[in-house]
């Protein structure tokens, strides 16, 4: 994971100190936990209901 | 006197300055003497504008005795957090980066406020740029919890609860995007009210996170907050995101008469691992509106379990995109924590993104349905009390969290969903505040409002006062 996010941070030309990118890997594996429950949800890519695309201009 | 005018709700001084009674510069003053005197202990403001303050003080009182009262807040001193531009005067969102940042016109909301009369007396303390919930701040020092100095404010609008509990202004304003108005509020025993979204125009506001930012009022009272609300809804063309729906008369609102309203209640997300004082101080507040004849109803919402991951998702990619360059640029002009944060926000992929979108409309869908049946959801606003200055981990019942994680879980689905949200002072646990959140329907703020006065009509916890200021006062 903290090769990974280094490779990130590279290939953005962001430089953080040193001791950010430990602190980086084990936020990123909390935020891997909550995914881990979300992707067991059913998420229907055919309910239209959960898209928030605009239709017909931006809310006036 | 002057203690006890400080003290005193906008409901309570407005009838005083409109019959001349009461003069805004007496009142200024006041206000200002006691920001200043407990700053010191408290940090609350960045700023204070004492000239500018009694300048527009005095421009009041001479309307006011030409016969040109305006209303209610006409002549109230109000301080705001520091986060909405100010024509020709510093804003600095709490940073270093925008620490000499000069707009050259008025957020939306203190334009409104400035015609409504109200006296700005100066900037508060927040989380650098809203990116967090304890107003522990690097750059301006950590702001303090009149009730115990040694805890937080909550957050992001902290310096706002802070003040507006030690009586160091009448009123403020605050930004909510996972609960930064209501955390505060209910950390500091005072009223905050976020109200749905679109009610309010975010023009001129630094944003932490566009779809689910949101700008409402942090009050003494429940008047007072519809008070303010009254003063700053409304269409704006400059923020293609607030909606021309009809403004109400939200003081007609404001009555004791909730009989026959129904509650709902919810246990398995809302009431799961809180600290049982607070839970017990929530239910208490619950069996008071069912004395006062509302019924009480048991609902499910079943998507409110990946709240965390909706939640924090569109706060990373949204901030994120915000503060891209500065964060390529400067990274160490940010505080650590919001450096961090900003640094997470380079890492989800832009599926996580949409898929938290999706569970947004899944728990928009199921507050659809659930309001079929209710007129207000009530639960706790925080599962605890005032965490300590610096503590990165919170412990409610024995499990330990991270803080940010406690602060916001029972806040953050009224942001994801835009629904209005309030919290009234409902109890003491360990000589700290308790706050009980009141949730509604899309553009029913004023039935919050209804069912906020007819709770605190019933109790004094709004009479109580940080015990700090007697110890400064007897100095």
């Amino acid at each position: 994971m903290s090769t990974f996010i280094r490779e990130q941070f590279q290939s953005k030309d962001i430089h953080l100190p040193e001791q950010d990118y430990e602190i980086l890997a084990e936020r990123m594996a909390g935020l891997a936990q909550l995914r881990a429950a979300v992707e067991e949800e059913k998420l229907d890519d055919f309910n239209m209901q959960l898209l928030l695309i605009p239709s017909g201009g931006i809310a006036k | 006197m002057s203690k006890e005018l400080a003290s005193k709700s906008i409901g309570e001084l407005a009838p005083l300055i409109a019959s001349k009674q009461l003069s805004p510069v007496e009142l200024t003053q006041t206000v200002l003497k006691q920001a200043e005197a407990y700053n010191t202990e408290i940090n609350a403001f960045i700023r204070i504008d004492s000239d500018l303050a009694l300048e527009s003080a005095k421009k009041a009182e001479a309307e006011i005795m030409d016969g040109s009262y305006i209303g209610p807040l006409h002549g109230i001193p109000m301080a705001l957090k520091d986060i909405f531009a100010l024509k020709g005067q510093v804003s600095t969102m709490g940073s270093k980066i925008h620490k000499d940042y000069v707009a050259d016109y008025d957020a939306t909301v203190v334009a409104n406020l400035k015609e409504a009369g109200a006296i700005m007396t100066g900037t508060l303390n927040m989380h650098e740029y809203a990116w967090g919930g304890t107003t522990n701040n690097p750059h301006f020092g950590p702001c303090r919890n009149p009730w115990n100095t040694e805890r937080i404010p909550g957050g992001s609008s902290g310096g706002s609860g802070a003040a507006v509990a030690a009586d160091m202004t009448i009123a403020s304003l605050g930004t909510d995007t996972a609960g930064s108005i209501r955390i505060p509020a209910a950390i500091c025993g005072i009223v905050g009210l976020k109200p749905t979204h679109g009610r309010v125009s975010k023009y001129g506001c630094f944003p932490l996170s566009w779809s689910l930012d949101h700008i409402g009022p942090m009050t003494k009272t429940v008047t007072d907050a519809a008070i303010v609300l009254q003063a700053i809804a409304g269409y704006d063309h400059n923020d293609p995101t607030t909606l021309d729906v009809p403004i109400p008369a939200y003081a007609d609102f404001l009555t004791e008469d909730i009989k026959g309203m129904v509650i709902g209640v919810e246990e398995s997300y809302f009431f799961h691992n809180i600290d049982d004082e607070v839970a017990a101080a929530v239910r208490q507040g619950i069996e008071t509106l069912k004395t006062l004849g509302a019924e009480i109803k048991i609902v499910s919402i079943p998507n409110l379990k990946h709240t965390m991951f909706a939640e924090y998702v569109t706060v990373l990619g949204e901030s994120g995109a915000i503060h891209h360059n500065n964060l390529k640029l400067r990274p160490l002009d940010f505080g650590e924590d919001v450096r961090l944060s900003l640094g997470l926000a380079e890492l989800p992929s832009a599926v996580d993104y949409v898929m938290a979108q999706q569970l947004r409309r899944k728990l928009i869908l199921d507050f659809d349905e659930v309001f079929r049946s209710i007129d207000v959801l009530v639960t706790p606003t925080l599962p605890l009390v005032a965490p300590e200055i610096g503590a990165d981990f919170s412990i409610v019942n024995g499990k330990q969290s991270p803080v940010t994680d406690d602060l916001i879980r029972l806040t953050s689905p009224s942001n994801l969903a835009g629904l209005p949200s309030l919290t009234v002072p409902c109890g003491f646990s360990k000589g700290l505040p308790i706050g009980m959140q009141l949730i509604g329907k899309p553009f029913d703020d004023g039935t919050l409002l209804k069912v906020g006065y007819a709770f605190e009509r019933t109790n004094d916890f709004r009479l109580q006062k940080p015990k700090f200021a007697a110890a400064i006062e007897s100095n």
